[in-house]
């Protein structure tokens, strides 16, 4: 929990949508309303589909580099609160965070 | 879109077999063209197949067989939907309504509740199934090289029937004579 606190404190809120957090180095995320709303909509769909609705965001942390991602995805490793899920789209057992770089 | 869905079945679901989060991110991130499809039913065709329980937990070890386990994951996704969707509805609603009262659903249990088969025997249809789909490979390939042959088949007839036509007698004129007799007669 302590390495988390760590590395999120690099990291501020960007964006805050119904479904998900985008958290950025400079708490800016250069994309459209558009986009934000799309990706709105298709969770939205998601949910609709299954029938699960999920009570709870899903906190995205674009990372800026490879070492960054480098050093969310160690402690993760061993702490399995939460490993995350990279763009190379390996999936986890115990996700908390995605990580999209 | 592919790596919430990630994240959205494991705050849901425990144990899920790597083919199902690979195949319903695939579907969730709409990354299959038809030039995926012919990729798959290929492989397929030549006997190159994936099997879900053995890649259950693992990716394959070379990534050049990457592209093929993300397809066929999605189209064991689509089986699983398509097959029996009253199945799928209600392995769905066990999933709802144990997180309704805070539980986290084990993939394995909801999928023999619901489909009444368990994760061994959806493999061995799911490989029959595929089987069958290869065979459309054959007749996409017959297909198209029937359209390939087309331009060739179209102009050897056409000279097929010029060559027929020259060997015809030539026709005598009508006597024009003769008509304007005809014409008189009314």
């Amino acid at each position: 929990m302590l390495i988390y606190s760590f590395l999120n404190a690099n990291y501020q809120i960007a964006v805050i949508s119904d479904n998900f957090v985008i958290h950025t180095t400079d708490g800016k995320f250069p994309v459209t309303q558009s986009f934000i709303e799309e990706l709105n909509q298709r969770i939205d769909q998601l949910q609709m589909g299954t029938g699960v609705y999920l009570d709870a965001r899903a906190d995205i942390y674009v990372v800026p580099d490879a070492k960054s991602y480098a050093l969310w995805n160690f402690p993760a490793l061993f702490i399995p609160r939460w490993i995350i899920v990279s763009t190379s789209a390996v999936p986890n057992k115990y996700i908390q965070t995605i990580m999209v770089s | 879109m592919h790596e919430y869905t990630h994240w959205f079945l494991d705050e849901i679901l425990r144990k899920a077999p790597l083919w199902f989060h690979e195949g319903m991110a695939t579907q969730q991130g709409n990354q299959l063209g038809l030039d995926r499809y012919y990729y798959y039913i290929r492989e397929r065709f030549w006997g190159n197949k994936m099997d879900l329980i053995k890649l259950a937990e693992n990716y394959p070890q070379q990534p050049a067989d990457w592209d093929l386990y993300y397809i066929t994951s999605y189209y064991a996704v689509q089986y699983m939907k398509n097959k029996n969707p009253e199945s799928w509805k209600n392995f769905w609603e066990i999933v709802a309504d144990n997180y309704r009262i805070g539980k986290i659903t084990i993939f394995s249990d909801a999928f023999y509740n619901a489909y009444h088969k368990d994760l061994w025997q959806f493999n061995e249809d799911f490989s029959v199934e595929s089987k069958r789909q290869a065979y459309v490979y054959i007749f996409t390939g017959l297909g198209t090289f029937i359209l390939i042959l087309m331009p060739i088949i179209l102009i050897f007839a056409h000279f097929k029937q010029r060559k027929k036509m020259k060997a015809l007698p030539d026709l005598e004129y009508p006597d024009d004579s003769s008509e304007d007799e005809d014409d008189n007669l009314y």
